[in-house]
Parts: structure tokens; sequence; C-alpha cells
């Protein structure tokens, strides 16, 4: 069951230098449960392709279906919804809310569903256990090492049940031990609960783990490789 | 949460927080403390010209104010007003006679306004049996024949009143005497002054020095010795037009702390004025109306105007436009003072605000990347400014509160800056500050307005920037 597919998908930026192919004609297709990462050089447009498939930017020519809905056809607010109910985001650089505690930061996002605050608080216990940091739900995030931060980042991610993760080097600015940690987090979500994730990454570590490699270079895929 | 989140915020950066909460507090506190005073100040002026001037309404002679002929009055006052005094809202009823002339003693005379009352009546409806001050006198007694209540201005225009120092030295003397001043000062007692400017000069002399303005302000109101049962002599025109005067003793000074009042009118038995004048039975000049409930004066001004078909009825805001027009401005004065300052103070908020947004540029690209909508953006940034300048707001009401409910038991003492220029003016000098609860929840409301306002600009600021893009900021 595809739950993502882009077809075609074509993002270019002008500059002064002239026009630059990011993201070049990409057609790819992930199943539910997948764990897959997209790799490549610098500047082959991994991020770009992540935030398409996010909705976050929109693509020049192609279209992107989520679960066969064609999210290059919606609106600013309505993709703005879109988001909300469909994608989970994890950030490099955590992004987490520095006000709020660990639980509120998970909690906030399923407030921003309206659920009922007896559902957000008992996903909240279970999505902040299932990342390990059950002991840790009353801190902020200043209180939190980068690995226990990156890995709220997750819970928030998951909380909002959404259809696929995009983790956008995800354990860029993690020491080794954190990082394995959160990629046996991840990998242990995926398996069990068949969470699709889709990371873009340099590390090695997380390329060991994925069970699919997409490798790009100048915006073209030249490799998808399943293990 | 958005609202929690939005409170958190402000606490990010304290001080920035608390410098513009402090600056939203100072600015409040002015402008509540500074309108509480004028409207203390304003409604004591009020009541003394409703309570010691004007009452809420008065009838005369259409022509009355013109040159206040003697013969341009109302007949059948009396029955009128005793109609008058059984209608509902009425609390009392007065009638008067006016009759210009002139006031002389042995040494000065003066051009006066003889009002004939009947003095149980006029307690009714003036305070000015209230305003005697202490060894000033009586009140007009009830077969008050031959008796004459004046003013303190008049007294000291007569010269009914001076200064002398008593043996017990004011308290502002004591201090200079027991030094080096004490036999100049000595000196002093019970000599008369009846110049301000006499008496002023010697005290300075004596005790070496200038001495302060509040400080001779209160010597001066220590030592003012009045010549009570000295004889004053009134003449006036009768009604015949025969020249008519008669001599009448001095019973009691009164003090509304308005010169002009103080200054001119005299207090005398009405039918005594009446026989003395010749003036028919049951005709006044005036009949001045005090109500029950005095904010609406015009919807009683038909009624009373019923009662003397013909005649002139006015409500004290058209007898005295001055004060019905600085009761206006001083009610209205809050909200142009703070509608000043608070104009200063978004200034501030917008810059802070947008300080606020720009560092968490990022953040809020996070926020929108995971699903707030632009509403939702909006609505934060709006509740962080608006809880901003709330939080210094009620904090500068809070601070000004306490400082109104202190100085209204206690009061405020305007005496030592110029008080016998704000007596001139018919001001009270010592004031209690009013707040009216009602205008501080319509001055909040300004707040929210400007806050929303201010929030406007780093609003937009925070959604112009696509997530994407916000998100590579470092």
């Amino acid at each position: 069951m595809n739950v993502l597919e882009t077809r075609s998908i074509t993002r270019i930026y002008k500059e002064a230098a002239g026009e630059i192919r990011a993201v070049d004609g990409i057609s790819l297709t992930f199943q539910k449960g997948e764990f897959a990462a997209i790799v490549g050089p610098s500047g082959s447009g991994k991020t770009t392709l992540l935030n398409l498939m996010g909705g976050l930017d929109r693509p020049d020519t192609g279209s992107i279906l989520v679960d066969a809905v064609d999210i290059c056809g919606l609106n600013a607010r309505q993709l703005v919804d879109f988001r909300l109910y469909n994608i989970g985001f994890v950030f490099q650089a955590y992004n987490l809310i520095p006000v709020l505690t660990a639980e509120e930061n998970v909690e906030f996002i399923m407030q921003l569903q309206k659920r009922p605050r007896a559902e957000r608080r008992q996903r909240t216990h279970e999505v902040l256990a299932a990342v390990g940091l059950a002991d840790r739900m009353k801190s902020r995030p200043a209180k939190l090492s980068g690995g226990q931060q990156q890995r709220v980042a997750v819970a928030r991610a998951l909380a909002s049940k959404p259809k696929f993760v995009l983790a956008d080097e995800p354990t860029a600015n993690l020491d080794s031990k954190s990082a394995e940690n959160l990629l046996e987090i991840m990998e242990k979500l995926n398996r069990e609960e068949s969470i699709t994730f889709i990371f873009s990454t340099h590390d090695p570590r997380v390329v060991a783990r994925a069970r699919r490699v997409i490798t790009l270079v100048d915006g073209k895929v030249i490799r998808d490789e399943t293990a | 949460m958005i609202l929690v989140i939005a409170w958190k915020n402000i606490w990010r950066s304290k001080t920035r927080s608390l410098v513009v909460m402090a600056a939203f507090a100072l600015g409040v506190f002015s402008v509540v403390f500074g309108a509480a005073v004028m409207i203390g100040l304003m409604d004591r002026r009020m009541y003394n010209a409703i309570h010691n001037e004007v009452s809420h309404l008065q009838v005369h002679h259409p022509q009355f104010a013109d040159n206040e002929d003697i013969h341009l009055g109302i007949r059948h006052s009396d029955a009128a007003a005793d109609s008058l005094a059984r209608l509902r809202g009425i609390k009392s009823v007065s009638t008067r006679i006016l009759v210009q002339g002139m006031a002389g003693t042995a040494e000065k005379t003066a051009g006066v306004m003889i009002c004939g009352i009947n003095p149980e009546i006029e307690k009714h409806v003036t305070d000015i049996h209230r305003v005697i001050p202490h060894k000033g006198g009586d009140y007009l007694s009830g077969d008050c024949r031959g008796e004459i209540l004046i003013g303190e201005k008049l007294a000291r225009e007569l010269n009914l009143a001076y200064y002398s120092l008593h043996d017990t030295l004011p308290r502002e003397l004591l201090s200079l005497a027991k030094e080096k001043a004490s036999p100049a000062l000595d000196s002093l007692k019970g000599i008369r002054f009846v110049s301000d400017k006499a008496f002023e000069d010697a005290l300075n002399q004596a005790c070496g020095s200038t001495l302060s303005a509040k400080s001779l302000y209160r010597i001066k109101r220590q030592s003012l010795q009045y010549s009570l049962r000295k004889k004053v002599v009134l003449t006036f025109q009768s009604y015949d037009g025969e020249l008519t005067g008669a001599a009448f003793r001095v019973c009691g000074i009164f003090r509304t702390k308005n010169a002009m009042v103080d200054g001119v009118r005299v207090f005398v038995n009405k039918d005594e004025i009446a026989e003395l004048a010749a003036i028919p039975k049951g005709f006044a000049h005036e009949v001045a109306v005090l109500l029950e409930d005095g904010t609406r004066p015009d919807e009683v001004k038909a009624a009373v105007s019923g009662n003397f078909p013909g005649m002139l009825t006015e409500t004290w805001k058209e007898l005295q436009p001055d004060v019905a027009y600085m009761k206006t401005m001083v009610d209205n004065i809050m909200y142009i003072y703070l509608s000043i300052i608070l104009l200063a103070l978004v200034f501030g908020l917008v810059n802070t605000m947008l300080m606020a947004v720009l560092e968490r540029t990022r953040e809020l690209g996070m926020l929108r990347a995971v699903g707030m909508n632009n509403k939702r953006v909006f609505r934060m940034i709006m509740l962080e400014t608006v809880l901003l300048a709330i939080s210094g707001t009620v904090a500068g009401i809070l601070i000004a509160g306490i400082l109104i409910a202190w100085k209204a038991k206690t009061g405020i003492d305007l005496s030592y800056l110029y008080g016998e220029g704000y007596e001139a003016w018919g001001f009270d000098t010592f004031l209690y500050p009013v707040i009216r609860w009602k205008e501080i929840a319509e001055a909040m409301m300004l707040v929210i307005l400007a806050g929303v306002l201010a929030s406007v600009m780093p609003a937009r600021r925070a959604l112009r920037m696509k997530p994407v893009d916000a998100l590579k900021t470092e």
C-alpha cells in the first residue's frame, strides 16, 4: 500500500548564476512500514526532496500523492491542516518549544488537532514511554541532552499518528551513543508498529539500519536499493 | 494552550519584558493617578458649585441676570416653592431675595450681593452653615434680625479679619522660636495685620529668612482672627426706588473656598430685608432647588419650570457652564492622556515583539511546518503582545489604586503650591483623589486594543517567511 508517491517532481531555484534544478524529475513510491534513507552529497537535493514530500515546498512540475491525495492541489491553508494530520517531522536541530516541558511539547501537536484531553494525555505518555523518556516528561528541553531532545522530537512526530515521518538529518547533532539509541528506538517503532520513516542523511549509521537506500546526485535518483 | 505558550514566551527574555511592563506600569500609573486627582479636584469643585453656590436648579425672572434689577422677580414664590417641594425627586427648595448694595464698616466699603434667606430652609439647600471656620462665629439664628453672615474674603476687605499671632505660636514657627528668632517673634504677638503682605514681611523679618509658601499659608490660616459682632452697614435701593439701608451685626464668617462667593455674598434674614427694601410679600428673585439625585437635572427641569410659568429655569450646568465644561473635560482627560501615552508605548511594544519574533524565526517555522496555521500563529503573537501590555497595565493600576485608596483617606494638600490661587478659582486646596472602576475597565480595553494593534506588524513579520526558509535560519 503506497503511503507516498512522487511523480516526476522537479524543483528549480532561480539564482543570479542561472537555474539550479535541486530536484530533477524524481519519481518514488513509499509503502507503509518502510524504513528508508535518502542519501547523497551536500547539494544533491535530499532536504529539498524531503521538504517537497512533507508539503513544506511545492514542486515546479510533477505531483505528490499522499494516500492517493495530490497535495500539490491543496491551497496553503489546506496544506497546513494536511501536514498536521498526516505527516510527522523530525528536524536536525530538534526544534522543540523551549518554554514547554517534554510532555507539553508532545501534547501541543494534538491540541492543534483538537483531540480530547484524556486522549492527549494517554497518547503523550505512550509515545514518551516508547522513546524511553517516561521519567523526563516534566523536563524542559534545556534540561535534556541532545539525544533526549531528539527523542522528544520523535515522540512529538508520532503523537499525531501520522501516515509517515520525515526526518531531516536526525542524528547530525548527536554523539554516537545517542545516535545509536535514537535509531534503535525508531527502528523498533518501525518494526513493531509499522511506522513509515523516511530519512535524509549523511550518517552511515542511519544508512546501515535503513532497509531502503535512495541515492541522489544533482537532484536525480541514481540508485534505489532495497535490502 | 496558545495562551499558556504566549505567557511563557513573555518570560524568555525577562529583562526585556520587565522593561516593557515597567514602561506600561509607569505610563498607566501616571494616567490613572493623575486622572484620579483631577477627577477628585473637579468633583469637589462641582460639589461646592452645587452645594454652596447654585444648587441643582435655579429659577429667575428671564431678565434678572441682565442687570439684577430688584423689580425683576417671582411673585407668589413661596406658594410655588411649597408645591415644588412636594414633587418627586426634589429634596429641598429655597426662595431668596437678592439685592445689590454696598457693605460698609467704619473703615471700608465694598459692593455686595445681599441674599435674604430663611436660615432654616437654606440649611437644606446649601452648605453655608457648614463652612463657618473655627472661631468664625455662628450661622444666622432662626429669628436673626439684625444679623449678617459674610464671606471671609469680604471680611478681609472690610478689615473685619486680620492676622495676629497668638500666645501659642503656630507649629511652623515653634522650631524657629526656640532658637534664634524667639524675641523677634514674641514682639509680633498681639499686633494686628490687615494685609497679607505686611504680615508675611513681618514674619520673614522676625524669622530672618524667607518662609516657604506652605509654611506661610499654614501660619496665616492659624493666625487669622475675625472681628465678630462688629457693625456692618448695608446700603441699597428699595423696591420703590429709594436709597435705604440698615446696620447689621456680624454673627459669623463663612468660607466656601470660592473667593468669588466669599468676597461678594452676604446673608441676612429674608423677611427683614424684604421689609427694609419694601419688597412685596411672597416676592423672591431666586428659587434654588436641590434634587435627590443630582446626576440628571435636565430631566427635572421641565417639572420645575411648570411651577413657575414665564420664569427662567436653569440647571447648574447652564448657570456655571465653566464648571460643566471643566467637568466634561476632566471626565475625558484620562482617555486623552492614556491615548497619548499608549501611542508612545506601542512603539516600544512593537519593537520588543519584532525582536522576539526575529529571535524565534526557526521555532515559528517549525510550528507552521508541523501544522500550526497562520491564524493560530497570529493569535499567539497577538496574545503575547496583549499579555505584555496588560501585565504592565495591571501593575500600574494596582500601584495607582493603592496610592489613590490611601490618599482618598488622608487627602492631598495643595495649599502650599498656590492655595489662594486655587481658591480664587473655586477649587478646594485639599483634594481627595477619586478612582472610577468603569473608567479603569475602559482604560484596560484601550490597552488591549493598543496591544492588538501593536501585534499586527510582528505577527505579519512572523508569517511573512515560508516555514521551509524559516527552518534554515540559525
